[in-house]
């Protein structure tokens, strides 16, 4: 069964953006050495998350960016 | 376990860091390209998960215990909040049984306790109806398994109840059960007890865990019975106390009736001596006065016995059944005002009830009254107890303890003080008159000065 999605879409777009941009930095950036691999570690976390709109450390504190369904 | 995550967060993250440095050195040949980047990362995202994996799962098994042991601390309050509020022996045990039933998940869940003879003194159930428990029969004496706990004051838990040596099996109409987790109530007091739950709904059974809880329960239980006995035990002795105080007023109020009346007998005789019979049949006349007092007085009296404390229902009830009786027999109009909150320790109702008594026999033999009304309030921790007739009132500074006939007010005055409390007289001739009383709920002890 998939996750319950816990981001909105400005978070995932969010992520998506800063993730793509860390990887790219990354890979082309003309960095080496361990800045590099956290550079796109930091990259491929963001850009993974946003991608499945499921965070799995919002999941355990019971966190969400949805917005929540107006009471009546 | 918090240990072991500090110490993981540490030791952990630089392991991680030493790992990644190793694998980025194997696969340096390979790191100049996209793919070999790729494989790169792919190996440290699986280690961070490896890692973060083992990390959460640590917190969230601290999470799921603190919830439990929170959960476990709300049962435990509920049920304390019975044992102290609640006087009645069979509903607190009954309460704490439903708490731990709760908690621990089970199917059934029962308490029963034994006196010092070995008889059931207390019996509750959970998880089973009155007509399940009706078809059964008989409580468990503690002959089987449940005697371990019971009579021996051992633990026990069982994922089948059926392979223990000491299983007897079960009574016609009893639900199956299999696990079992039972431990021994211990008091002060001359009684023993167990609690005991069956039928786990979890599927690896009762655990150590559980078993600690449920004896959290088992020590709120023993104090519950604690309680019972010695609320018992001063119920007991405010009845003694009772008997000694009528005693005295017996003593007291007798001897000075029958003083009066051999006072009038002597007269008359003297009077019949001298041949004044005009002035002895006068003397005879309140002879005969005196006897219907002492008669009204007699029946009054064991009205109030008869309709006392220790009958079954509440304090309120008990007062509105002597009143209504009072208003029947005396035929003034009498209302009663309890409020309902109100509880009182039982030395403390039994006073309210004995002053209200003495304050309607007042009423009834002096005041002249028409409508009388007698209302139990609390005030600033107080229960205030005033009787207020229409009648023709007095004047208190005029009667001196010795005068006849007596009012009963130092009686009245005794009895407030007697649980810590105090009494006064709002009276004047012509506008009637008000017995008020001010006890505390919880009885004191009138050698400690009563209320200020």
């Amino acid at each position: 069964m998939l996750p319950i999605r816990n981001q909105a879409r400005w978070d995932r777009g969010l992520r998506i953006a800063l993730g793509a941009t860390l990887l790219l930095v990354g890979f082309f950036g003309g960095l080496s050495g361990l800045a590099a691999v956290a550079l796109r570690i930091f990259g491929w976390l963001p850009l993974l998350t946003g991608l499945a709109g499921w965070s799995p450390v919002y999941a355990f504190f019971g966190l969400s960016t949805m917005s929540r369904p107006r009471k009546r | 376990m918090l240990k072991r995550l500090r110490w993981f967060a540490l030791g952990g993250l630089l392991l991680f860091m030493i790992g990644v440095e190793a694998a980025r050195i194997v696969l340096r040949p390979y790191t100049g390209s996209v793919a070999g980047n790729l494989v790169m990362d792919l190996a440290v995202l699986f280690g961070m998960m490896i890692l973060f994996g083992f990390f959460f799962e640590q917190l969230g098994q601290l999470y799921r215990r603190v919830e439990r042991q929170n959960r476990e601390l709300e049962a435990l309050r509920i049920a304390s909040v019975a044992v102290y509020g609640e006087l009645a022996l069979d509903a607190v045990l009954q309460r704490v049984v439903e708490q731990a039933r709760s908690l621990l998940g089970a199917h059934y869940g029962a308490i029963s306790v034994l006196d010092a003879g070995q008889r059931i003194l207390a019996f509750v159930t959970s998880g089973i109806s009155p007509e399940e428990r009706e078809r059964i029969g008989r409580p468990p004496e503690g002959r089987g398994v449940l005697g371990v706990p019971l009579l021996e004051g051992q633990r026990i838990r069982l994922a089948n109840l059926g392979a223990h040596p000491r299983s007897v099996g079960f009574p016609p109409n009893h639900p199956p059960m299999s696990s079992l987790l039972a431990v021994p109530i211990t008091c002060r007091g001359p009684f023993r007890g167990n609690l005991y739950l069956a039928e786990s709904r979890s599927s690896e059974g009762f655990t150590e865990e559980d078993e600690t809880a449920l004896v959290r329960f088992a020590e709120a239980a023993a104090v519950a019975i604690e309680i019972a006995h010695l609320h018992e035990r001063l119920r007991s002795l405010a009845v003694a106390e009772e008997r000694l105080h009528l005693a005295h007023e017996m003593h007291d109020g007798m001897a000075q009736i029958l003083a009066y009346v051999n006072t009038k007998a002597l007269a008359v005789d003297e009077y019949l001596k001298q041949g004044k019979t005009a002035e002895a049949k006068t003397q005879i006349g309140q002879l005969s006065v005196a006897a219907r007092e002492v008669y009204a007085d007699v029946r009054e009296g064991i009205l109030g016995l008869r309709v006392g404390i220790g009958e079954p229902g509440t304090f309120a009830e008990t007062l509105r059944r002597y009143v209504d009786h009072w208003r029947d027999q005396n035929e003034i109009e009498a209302t009663v005002e309890i409020d309902p909150e109100i509880t009182l320790a039982p030395p403390v109702e039994l006073q309210v009830v004995r002053i209200v008594q003495e304050a309607l026999a007042n009423v009834r033999k002096h005041s002249r009254a028409h409508r009388v009304r007698i209302s139990i309030e609390s005030a600033d921790g107080l229960v205030r107890v005033t009787v207020a007739d229409d009648g023709v009132g007095f004047d208190p500074s005029a009667l001196g303890r010795s005068a006849f006939p007596r009012f009963g007010l130092s009686t009245m005055r005794e009895r407030a003080q007697s649980v810590g409390g105090i009494l006064r007289v709002d009276t004047t001739p012509g506008e009637g008159s008000q017995v008020v009383a001010e006890l505390p709920i919880v009885a004191g002890s009138s050698s400690e000065g009563g209320i200020p």
